[in-house]
């Protein structure tokens, strides 16, 4: 596909890399943390264990995610061809210890110029079989070297290492400050594309080995559900519509096991006074977490996920109750009891959507 | 109208079903004929076919990720959206893509 290089097109890139890559994370977070429960800490001095066999091939499998994160960032800018180099960027990214942020990058420049070479090198019809299957792989493998050991990878060398350095210096009013951008850009959309900015920072960094924003964001990530629940279907029914209090049921038992979307009914109907109240729940639980030290291995579970997490006695405990009391009281005082403005707000959306129809 | 439409998101475990569900029930309610594929993250569900593709006036595609197969649509009037739009406003996306059409005939 031939395209200008827009900040859409590019986040669309983005996330269908990170689309590739979350389920290898969940792999590797949870392989690990089974080995972690089985064996304790000394587990890496017990081979032949089980938990020995767990913990390493979790260890294995995390060591993908860079790699599978740059060739589908790749894979999405050039297709197929752009599979094999960006594995390669990616490998690379990790053996140098750029990890995340090279892998990145990488999988962008050696995406695009896949794609160059795809859109704009013409060859004889008898070499035409050869330019998926041989050259453009090579020449963008070729290309990732260069990257990796000249342009991109010695500018980010020691990145990773200071990242790690400086989350472990990080004061206690940083680390809040960090919660609680992640939380806050959660509590925006419910954990979608928005959202999404702060996890997929949260995820990279678990990938290289920093575990601490991961726990803050499995607080955070329960926290607007959670709270719009319990304030629709216990506390303040009468701001909410029937079909909202229905939602808030399931927004609960969503919310315990962190799956943010559950917020998704009561934002849409009313997004501007749902967004500031999960903005600031959000935003606090996650700052909460990063100061009582929560970490977590594993992205997804909520309440599932606190069993193979550190610090969640009393942390993640505190930072999602204090974060739902916040949401839970804001929304009680910003929801407006319910009325019948249906119609009026479907006649302004339908004023802001501009379509365009390719033929 | 007869609409195909592929759903995509991130993840693809909620919003991605969520869209499908609001572009059922938008296109039901509006009188239109509609078939959403769901391209989560467990795969491709509710797949277009050639026939469907061959009847369809119009192709959205409701994606925050590049979906795959879009090879398939190719010579359809295609709308391109992100899954919240599908989600917010599917009326009023059906809506435009109506008036557009027309006036492009």
């Amino acid at each position: 596909m031939k395209e200008k290089i827009t900040f859409k097109a590019l986040s669309t890139h983005m996330m269908t890399g990170v689309s590739y890559m979350i389920p290898v994370i969940a792999m590797g977070g949870i392989l690990q943390s089974f080995g972690t429960m089985l064996g304790g800490a000394g587990v890496l001095q017990q081979p032949g264990t089980i938990a020995y066999m767990l913990f390493t091939a979790g260890q294995a499998a995390m060591n993908l995610v860079v790699p599978i994160l740059a060739a589908f960032i790749a894979y999405s800018i050039c297709d197929r061809p752009g599979i094999a180099p960006g594995l390669l960027v990616g490998v690379l990214a990790v053996n140098m210890k750029i990890g995340f942020i090279g892998g990145i990058i990488g999988g962008y420049l050696v995406g695009y110029f896949c794609a160059y070479i795809k859109n704009n090198i013409k060859v004889y019809s008898a070499v035409k079989p050869l330019m998926p299957l041989l050259i453009i792989p090579l020449a963008g493998g070729l290309f990732a070297i260069l990257l990796m050991n000249v342009l991109i990878g010695p500018p980010l060398a020691g990145f990773q290492e200071a990242m790690v350095n400086l989350f472990k210096t990080m004061g206690v009013g940083s680390r809040f400050l960090f919660g609680s951008i992640l939380g806050g850009l959660v509590g925006i959309d419910m954990a979608g594309p928005i959202g999404k900015i702060g996890t997929t920072v949260a995820n990279g960094l678990m990938a290289d080995g920093i575990f601490g924003p991961e726990g803050a964001k499995v607080c955070c990530c329960m926290v607007p559900p959670l709270a719009l629940g319990i304030s629709s279907v216990f506390l303040n029914k009468r701001k909410y519509t029937q079909q909202e209090a229905v939602a808030g049921k399931s927004a609960i038992l969503l919310g315990l096991f962190q799956v943010t979307e559950g917020g998704l009914p009561f934002l849409l109907n009313d997004p501007l006074r749902v967004i500031p109240c999960t903005v600031i729940g959000a935003g606090i639980s996650g700052g909460l977490a990063m100061v009582f030290g929560v970490e977590s291995p594993v992205t997804m579970g909520g309440i599932a996920a606190f069993p193979v997490m550190t610090g969640v006695f009393p942390g993640a405990f505190i930072a999602v109750g204090v974060g739902v009391i916040v949401a839970v009281g804001l929304l009680a005082l910003i929801k407006k009891d319910v009325k019948d403005d249906e119609e009026e707000k479907n006649k302004q959306c339908a004023e802001d959507l501009d379509i365009h129809i390719e033929l | 109208m007869k609409i195909v439409a592929v759903s995509a998101c991130t993840m693809g475990v909620a919003h991605t079903f969520i869209a499908q569900d609001k572009l059922v029930e938008a296109a039901e309610k509006m009188g239109h004929q509609i078939k959403v594929e769901t391209q989560g993250s467990i795969g491709a569900e509710n797949v277009i076919t050639e026939d469907d593709v061959i009847q369809a006036d119009v192709v959205i595609i409701a994606a925050d990720i590049n979906i795959k197969d879009e090879n398939r649509f190719k010579g359809k009037p295609i709308v391109r959206v992100g899954v919240t739009v599908a989600i917010r406003q599917p009326e009023a996306l059906l809506q435009q893509i109506e008036e557009k059409l027309k006036a492009i005939h």
